[in-house]
């Protein structure tokens, strides 16, 4: 029998992360202040007062009322463990009914780029240096992926970097956040690209307007607008140009990195790439995010700029006979509860073979704890549509000619 | 002693300065007892230590090797709660915790596929010594400034061995060479970082010292004015100040460093003096709020206990500056029983500060707050030490009269 596999989780601690890291989670009102805000709340004491003071059930707790604190607390709470094997212990724990056997991809991120400002954090190849401790504890269940940025390495170097990773085993995928910065058909992550198509090596990235983003000016990190990238003949590199122009001609999109670097993120940036790698199995996270599933857009979209619904156009690019092996997820997603109706049928349809069972814990303990999650998802899409995206479509995007989940590590 | 020397004993001024500096030696305990609070509360000591070891050991071309050396065991079973972070590292711990992440380096976790349909665990280059291991890491590592500290550090701790086939001297890793010389380095570095952290310390010293100053009302002025004026007063500050003098200077014998003053032993200093008034309820509620039922808040009962058994001008009062100035019914100050000149002068200055909301007596009270943030932001021990060299100088002059021979002369 094939195992459960939770293919979109975190595992970092507070200290991998930029000091400037909490601005892309905290409301935009408070963004000036998330330093501060960070400084004040990575205090256990005043956490633990403040949660007090959220639960007091007095007239008038304007705290209370505002129970994304509390939420944004138990994050930090989860966020500020000492190490990422405890980040990753406190999700295992979440998976205790389920037995053992539960495996959980652990999505690294490269945050060194996040912004131009200079940070104390630990960087990238300290976080893998660790992470590679806690696949060698837990070999059988911590499968973690490997982040890329061309701005870290590129070219050949980044593919020998994440080659010599994957061949030892020491971690099974690749991951990628655009949204720090970086375009997906960037040339520099075209070896990368040919190497993982032709090894089945699975490539994960973030795809919806939420989430972290780079946090300087736009102009730090688009100096190009019309770029050509890997795949300059593509015929999707005309109306992402025009995207492109449109984001910058906008005060709105072009002076806030949180809307702004959308552009980085938006799923036809991937077509050329496909065009190129049609083998590449990549599997666009969130599904487009529960907002645009639901077509309630929390935000009009990018302001206006691009209307586009990304839910319909990754259904679309997975629907498309080219592309065979382009996969979703529903991390994050699944904590809203209106879209398991969509959920349901999507999953019994066509491409219901490609959609992919995750939480993105830790992100997630901002909507509910992990366990809640897991067994409202169990209940709302029945156990065997659960052990469809959980363990027989996650083991056929996890296996590569590197990786056989079939076998046991020991 | 000459005429000049005589006449600045006997003057009030030295008198009230000696009891100034008594009021700032005890609130400055009041405030090192909210930083001592403050900082166990928010682990600042650790999370101090952290940062500067993290910065010490940064190598943006290879790793933070302080990230990677608090998740090793020596320093990771340091901490005391999974929220804290150790205040101290023996340079011994550190130099090994060092050596084994440089050394794991060298390491690498792979997976290899078993007879039995498994993936096998091994890890490449762990059945090598220690010395070898960390000449490899160290090795392997980028071209950096870091890795040529290392690189000197392992050249300068080598001993001949023998030779080789060819006849060349080889030289092999002292390891235990290389650990002191590690621990030397860090421990330099150390003290340096200590200095930092004090200037770290004064500044939050400074946000106390005010905090004090305006939740107990400490003008300096007014508190200089009143015991210039208040004979009465300023002889009860000497013979407490003496009885403190000699307590400290007691205490700071048994201990024989004066470092090893922390709060405790400043606040068993001023119990010599037996006078103690309990706090109110308002002041014991702010307390417990803010030192949460701790030892701190018992020191810093003690502390404001016997700072308002002096019956000093503080704290918010409604017929006391600057509360009077929006109080309409000021009640007047009480007359002594035998009026004499020094007492209307007083009378007259406390009319002049209470009564009206001008300019000039904001001024003057923003000014004596100022003074008293300063003054207390100095810390406990400089105010204790000037106390005991001013009584002994006040000891060295003439015996000052008291009240009694005042009044008769």
């Amino acid at each position: 029998m094939q195992r459960i596999t939770n293919i979109h989780s975190h595992v970092f601690t507070g200290t991998c992360a930029p000091d400037y890291f909490l601005k892309t989670i905290l409301p935009v009102k408070l963004h000036g202040w998330a330093e501060e805000v960070n400084w004040v709340l990575r205090s256990p004491w005043m956490r633990q007062r403040l949660e007090n003071w959220a639960k007091w059930r007095g007239p008038g707790n304007v705290l209370r009322e505002n129970s994304k604190l509390l939420r944004y607390i138990r994050f930090l709470e989860v966020g500020t463990q000492n190490s990422q094997e405890e980040v990753f212990l406190c999700m295992k724990k979440a998976y205790t009914p389920l037995g053992p056997d539960v495996r959980f991809v652990a999505l690294t991120l490269n945050m060194d780029h996040m912004d131009v400002r200079s940070s104390h954090h630990a960087r990238i190849e300290d976080q893998l240096a660790e992470v590679e401790r806690v696949r060698a504890h837990y070999p059988d269940v911590f499968l973690p992926f490997v982040c890329v940025d061309p701005r870290h390495l590129g070219g050949a170097a980044l593919r020998e970097w994440v080659r010599e990773k994957i061949e030892r085993r020491a971690f099974v995928g690749i991951k990628m956040y655009p949204a720090m910065g970086f375009f997906p058909f960037d040339t520099r992550l075209d070896e990368l690209y040919a190497w993982a198509a032709e090894n089945a090596v699975p490539v994960m990235t973030h795809c919806t307007r939420v989430g972290t983003f780079y946090t300087g000016r736009m102009s730090e990190v688009l100096t190009d607008l019309t770029p050509a990238g890997l795949n300059p003949g593509a015929p999707e590199m005309t109306s992402i140009h025009e995207r492109i122009a449109r984001f910058r001609e906008s005060p709105l999109t072009w002076n806030g990195t949180k809307f702004g670097c959308n552009i980085f993120l938006h799923p036809e940036n991937y077509r050329p790439v496909l065009r190129m790698y049609p083998a590449l199995k990549i599997c666009f996270a969130h599904f487009g995010g529960d907002d645009e599933m639901l077509n309630e857009p929390k935000k009009v979209r990018d302001q206006g700029m691009d209307p586009t619904n990304w839910h319909d156009l990754v259904k679309k690019i997975m629907a498309e006979p080219l592309w065979p092996h382009v996969y979703t997820d529903i991390s994050y997603t699944l904590f809203n509860d209106k879209v398991y109706d969509q959920l349901r049928t999507l999953i019994d349809g066509p491409s219901g073979g490609r959609i992919l069972y995750g939480t993105d814990f830790f992100m997630t303990v901002r909507e509910d704890q992990e366990a809640v999650l897991l067994q409202r998802c169990i209940d709302l899409l029945t156990m065997d549509r659960f052990r469809k995206i959980g363990a027989e479509n996650t083991t056929a995007y996890l296996r590569s000619k590197w990786f056989n989940p079939d076998l046991r590590f020991t | 002693m000459d005429p000049v020397t005589q006449a600045a004993l006997e003057s009030p001024y030295l008198d009230t300065i000696i009891a100034l500096v008594l009021v700032y030696a005890l609130l400055s305990i009041l405030v090192s007892i909210l930083l001592e609070a403050w900082n166990k509360r928010t682990k600042e000591r650790g999370v101090f230590l952290q940062k500067v070891i993290f910065r010490l050991l940064d190598d943006p071309l290879n790793h933070n090797y302080g990230y990677l050396i608090y998740q090793h065991p020596i320093i990771n079973t340091m901490r005391k709660d999974g929220d804290s972070y150790p205040h101290y590292i023996p340079a011994e711990g550190f130099a090994n915790a060092l050596i084994d992440t440089l050394a794991d380096q060298a390491v690498r976790i792979r997976f290899v596929e078993g007879p039995d349909n498994t993936f096998t665990k091994t890890f490449d280059g762990r059945s090598d010594a220690l010395a070898v291991r960390l000449e490899k890491g160290v090795g392997a590592m980028r071209e950096s400034e870091f890795k040529r500290l290392l690189t000197n550090f392992l050249d300068r701790n080598r001993t001949l061995d023998g030779k080789d086939a060819a006849g060349v001297a080889t030289k092999l890793l002292d390891l235990e060479r290389l650990k002191l010389e590690l621990g030397r380095w860090f421990d330099d570095f150390m003290d340096r970082a200590s200095g930092e952290y004090k200037n770290n310390q004064r500044s939050k010293l400074r946000i106390l010292g005010f905090m004090v100053a305006i939740l107990l009302n400490v003008d300096s002025i007014h508190l200089a004015r009143t015991l210039l004026s208040d004979t009465d007063l300023r002889d009860r500050m000497i013979a407490q100040a003496e009885v403190i003098a000699d307590s400290y200077t007691e205490r700071k014998k048994q201990l024989g460093d004066s470092t090893l003053m922390d709060t405790r032993a400043l606040v068993a200093v001023i119990q010599a003096q037996g006078e103690k008034v309990p706090v109110s309820n308002a002041q014991q509620r702010l307390l417990r709020l803010a030192l949460a039922e701790t030892e701190y808040e018992r020191q810093a009962q003690e502390v404001i206990g016997r700072v308002q058994a002096w019956q000093l001008p503080l704290g918010w009062n409604r017929n006391e500056a600057p509360m009077s100035w929006f109080n309409s019914d000021v009640k007047p100050v009480p007359i002594p029983a035998e009026f004499g000149p020094s007492d209307k002068a007083r009378l007259a200055y406390y009319k002049d500060r209470n009564a009206s909301m001008c300019e000039y007596n904001w001024l003057r009270w923003v000014v004596g707050i100022y003074i008293t943030t300063v003054s207390l932001s100095l810390g406990a021990p400089f105010w204790f030490e000037l106390l005991v060299r001013l009584i002994n100088i006040r000891r060295s002059g003439p015996k000052p009269m008291t009240t009694e021979q005042r009044s008769a002369k």
